[in-house]
């Protein structure tokens, strides 16, 4: 009977933390979860191109506490790099690309202090990264023309292979990868396999098959469930008022399932059976919505979730754990950014200051 | 239109001020209250500018235009390191697009970008560098919005000049020139070849620890070779120049940790201008200027993979023509109106323009102007003179523009004082790129327009020299790039600048001693309350700088030089993030030469060092500046 008139206490008390959590919600108070594992984000921050200042951000969401050039101030100053692009997280240590300096740094992501370092030789410059296993790694080497593979316990490279020119997006089902090869739009679009997705079988290592996409392919992402595999392809800069789209193909045939063809932008999200994308206006290349394809029905058009007018959306995350999107504002993209934190509607809920171009994040 | 309108209100009011005075005298011989940078023009100008005549040109320890102009008033040198490196020039904050090059009446500018590499010109060539501080679009055409740079081809009496250097990084120079004077014909030929390794070496953080390297692809190798020719007669007279350039040049990129970029990027030039002007009519009072240019870049990177397995290969050819009169003045008693006009046409023939536009460009520009001036007032204390300037230029391909300018001197008769105030508008058009380069360019981008407010002083006392002066520089429309995706970038009128300061000029010349100093003080921030960067410190642009100059010649003509060069502190971001700044530097240049033989022949020998005090730095983020390097010339003169 103690025992129960102590539990309803502490249920109680938990009731009142949890109410008074949710009356904190003016925009400069840090958010109180529920979930205390879900607090920390680490963003990526591009940097400008050509000026070695890429950087990491550390948001604690609970206490509010940012942490600028993360990376710097837990390794004596040492700077990241050249245009990071990417991070995934395996265990406690986090794998960032850094594209231009050629390297994927593996982070402790408890002290942001590195614990070793890849570094990409020749023309591979890492761009999109995905994790498979503890012995599998897949990184997209943008100028290489390919995919390298490496080996994120030992962070040794295993094996690259040529998939088709412009490298961008990659993602692995089962023993497949995905790999975009975008051609860089008008760029490159002439050379064999651009605007293809190549299929790579990860056991033999060797591309087996393309699946037709669109000029400038340049996003894969897989759902959850490793049935469908969705692309994104954009417009040729040199056609704007060409249409753009993203395709759903089944992953087991690599048939294409349906299309939308519509002015949308990248940045493609899978989460909770719904894809997201940013919408951008080609002409201004302005995001002002968030796309959301209902995946469950057999043809949906997207819902538009506006976004803040005052922002230079570079991309978005979703915080897997609450469902909120991680806006990424990039400003004029030659000055620190901006993270803000929008809630499932796009209202903001709170915003925070990071490095030069922020582009991706983790949650943990 | 209501610009419009204002800039013609503004020159109506000016030109009837002018004809309101008639009874004065319309040609003032101003007291030469102004000795510019010890050695200038001896009379008062009513745009601040610092002129660097041939003589001064020979005593620094320079080889380009863009080493000779560092560290004059309201200037900063943009530097991306070496001999091949780019080297523009920016005055009062503006871009180098912003500045006029015009050499011999001729504008410079590339139709491609606006820029006018000025390490790419040796001052062998020149007899005269002059710098023109303020927005005059009115009496010199597009792209002087900060300023312009004015300069004179080689005007030599007679006799060979032969030189030649060595210096730090396989640096080889070598000059020669000559002329002769059959009857009254002139004829000079001149030849310049400059080569560097360029491998300097630089520190620099890599993955936390510090390494030496050296600069790689920095090898440079340019030649210039000129042939002058001129006639002076009673009733005409008239000059011809043929200028032939060739340039083959690494093009390194910036020094990142873990790549160095562009290591096998190379960038070839060649170009031929011919610049012939004749003056003719009743005292020889007209003047016709006629320029060609064939221009052709080649630039190869066969590691810029994102453009192709075989790397990038782009090359473009420019045919530029320009026809220049300037017509007879109209004196009237206390006035007189100057007009003018001449016709551009360009083209551009390249690979990488967009679809739509292909692969030929072009552009024909008309423009007619007229300059007015006259004596306002003149007493036994003072004399006040009033200059006006109106331009109007039409464009094939972008908007038409409207120029104007007015300027007011007041110049002591009793004391060696002048004051002076103008106002200038100005212009700068799109280039070809920032219109039609695939996946950058846009069609729909309108020209940057600017104004000048500047007023100042100039005072002589004794052996010193003094200029000082204020100026606002308001641009809009500013074209900046944007990017809109991780390898993409496009061009918007988005940007508004709005740029203030002062500079100041002094110069001591007596004993064997030559002093100047010079120093800037400008604020130079984005003006668009709109944006988050409003008030912040554009980029790249210093708030301070600064240049002492001593030079002490002692007997038998050895003289020693020394020079130093401060430049404050700049931004890499526009948001003025303290991690993005770029540290205050200042480097030591000292030279000495010595007249080893008098007779028959000339003969001097000079030894430069630069950056005497190896200061480790960069101008522009991650392009590394040389260390301390030397340089002995020998030069030799038959009379």
């Amino acid at each position: 009977m103690r025992n129960y008139v102590s539990m309803l206490h502490r249920a109680a008390i938990c009731l009142l933390c949890l109410l008074w959590a949710c009356q904190s919600n003016t925009p400069t108070e840090p958010p109180v979860t529920a979930t205390p594992p879900d607090s920390v984000a680490i963003i990526v921050n591009q940097g400008t191109f050509g000026q070695d200042n890429a950087s990491l951000t550390r948001i604690d969401f609970r206490t509010g506490q940012v942490v600028q050039d993360w990376f710097a101030a837990a390794n004596n100053g040492q700077k990241l790099g050249a245009t990071a692009n990417d991070i995934a997280l395996k265990g406690d240590t986090a794998f960032v690309t850094v594209t231009t300096s050629k390297t994927i740094e593996a982070i402790n992501i408890r002290t942001g202090r590195s614990v070793g370092r890849i570094q990409l030789t020749g023309s591979s410059e890492p761009w999109r990264i995905t994790l498979v296993s503890p012995s599998l790694g897949v990184v997209s080497t943008t100028n290489g023309d390919g995919i390298a593979l490496f080996n994120p316990t030992t962070l040794t490279l295993t094996a690259t292979i040529t998939t088709g020119p412009a490298t961008e997006g990659v993602a692995v089902i089962g023993n497949y990868a995905f790999v975009a090869n975008s051609g860089y739009g008008d760029l490159r679009q002439g050379e064999p396999h651009a605007g293809t997705i190549a299929v790579v079988n990860l056991e033999k290592k060797q591309v087996e098959r393309y699946l037709a996409a669109g000029p400038n392919v340049r996003e894969v992402v897989a759902s959850t469930d490793g049935r469908r595999l969705y692309a994104f392809y954009q417009h040729l800069f040199s056609q704007p008022d060409s249409l753009q789209g993203i395709i759903e193909y089944d992953a087991t045939t690599f048939q294409e399932v349906r299309r939308w063809r519509l002015r949308c932008g990248g940045s493609l999200q899978y989460y909770g059976n719904a894809l997201y994308a940013l919408d951008y206006d080609p002409q201004t290349y302005g995001a002002k919505n968030i796309l959301r394809f209902d995946l469950s029905q057999p043809s949906s058009s997207p819902i538009s979730i506006p976004l803040p007018s005052d922002v230079t959306a570079n991309g978005f995350a979703i915080n897997r754990l609450d469902g909120t999107f991680l806006l990424f504002d990039a400003r004029d993209y030659q000055s620190n950014g901006r993270v803000i934190v929008l809630n499932p509607n796009g209202q903001r809920v709170r915003e925070y200051n990071c490095g030069v171009a922020p582009v991706r994040a983790v949650v943990f | 239109m209501y610009r419009w309108c204002g800039q013609v209100l503004v020159v109506a009011v000016a030109t009837v001020q002018l004809i309101a005075q008639r009874e004065d005298s319309a040609r003032v011989v101003f007291r030469p209250v102004l000795v510019e940078d010890s050695l200038g023009a001896p009379v008062v100008v009513a745009i601040p500018r610092v002129e660097l005549p041939r003589a001064r040109l020979d005593q620094l320890p320079a080889t380009t235009v863009a080493d000779a102009a560092q560290g004059l008033p309201g200037v900063f040198v943009r530097n991306y390191g070496g001999l091949g490196g780019l080297k523009t020039i920016s005055i009062r904050g503006a871009t180098a697009a912003q500045t006029a090059v015009v050499l011999d009446g001729i504008r410079l500018n590339s139709i491609a970008n606006g820029l006018v590499d000025l390490g790419q010109i040796p001052l062998a060539l020149l007899e005269n560098l002059t710098i023109e501080r303020g927005s005059q679009s009115a009496r010199w055409g597009a792209h002087a919005v900060g300023g312009t740079v004015l300069l004179s081809l080689r005007q030599q009496s007679s006799g060979v000049i032969a030189s030649g250097a060595l210096g730090a990084f396989g640096e080889r120079c070598g000059t020669l020139q000559a002329t002769i004077h059959p009857g009254n014909h002139t004829i000079t030929a001149l030849a310049d070849v400059q080569y560097s390794q360029g491998n300097y070496p630089f520190r620099i953080d890599q993955f936390g620890v510090r390494r030496r390297l050296e600069r790689t692809n920095g090898d440079a190798l340019l030649a210039s070779g000129a042939l002058l020719w001129r006639i002076a007669g009673v009733a005409q007279s008239g000059s011809v120049a043929v200028i032939a350039r060739s340039s083959q040049r690494g093009a390194p990129g910036a020094v990142l940790q873990g790549a160095i970029e562009n290591t096998a990027a190379r960038l070839d030039e060649r170009e031929v201008l011919t610049i012939s002007s004749m003056q003719f009519g009743q005292e020889s009072s007209w003047t016709l200027r006629a320029a060609v240019r064939w221009f052709q870049q080649h630039y190869r990177d066969s590691l810029a993979r994102f453009r192709g397995p075989s790397g990038a290969d782009d090359q473009f050819t420019a045919y530029d023509g320009a026809l220049v009169l300037e017509m007879s003045r109209i004196d009237g008693n206390n006035w007189y109106v100057a007009p003018a006009a001449e016709l551009y046409a360009n083209t551009l023939r390249g690979n990488l323009y967009r679809s739509g536009a292909g692969s030929f460009v072009r552009r024909v520009q008309l423009g007619v102007a007229a300059q007015a001036g006259a004596t306002l007032h003149t007493t036994t204390a003072y004399v006040l003179g009033l200059g006006a300037a109106l331009r109007a230029d039409a464009y094939s391909d972008v908007p038409s523009a409207l120029s104007g300018s007015v300027d007011l001197r007041w110049i002591s008769a009793s004391v060696p004082l002048a004051l002076r105030l103008s106002v200038g508008t100005s212009y700068r058009p799109p280039s070809f790129n920032e219109l039609y380069y695939q996946n950058f360019g846009s069609t729909s981008i309108r020209p940057e327009r600017g104004v000048t407010v500047s007023g100042g002083a100039v005072a002589t006392l004794g052996a010193c020299s003094l200029q000082a002066d204020a100026f606002v520089l308001w641009v809009r429309d500013q074209i900046i790039a944007v990017p809109r995706s991780a390898l993409t970038w496009s061009v918007q009128n988005a940007g508004r600048v709005l740029s203030r300061g002062v500079e100041l000029l002094a110069a001591y010349a007596d004993g064997g001693w030559n002093l100047n100093l010079s120093g800037t003080y400008q604020q130079v921030t984005y003006d668009d309350p709109t944006t988050f960067t409003y008030g912040k410190q554009v980029i790249y642009t210093p708030s301070l700088l600064g240049m002492v100059r001593a030079e002490r010649v002692f007997w038998r003509g050895i003289a020693a030089l020394v020079q130093a060069t401060y430049l404050g502190t700049r931004y890499s971001q526009t948001d003025n993030a303290p991690s993005s700044a770029l540290e205050a530097v200042l480097t030591v240049d000292a030279s000495l030469r010595a007249l080893l033989l008098e007779w028959p022949v000339e003969v001097e020998l000079r030894g430069e060092l630069l950056n005497l005090f190896d200061a480790t730095y960069a101008i522009i983020s991650n392009y590394p500046m040389p260390g301390r390097s030397w340089r002995i010339r020998l030069l030799a003169r038959w009379r």
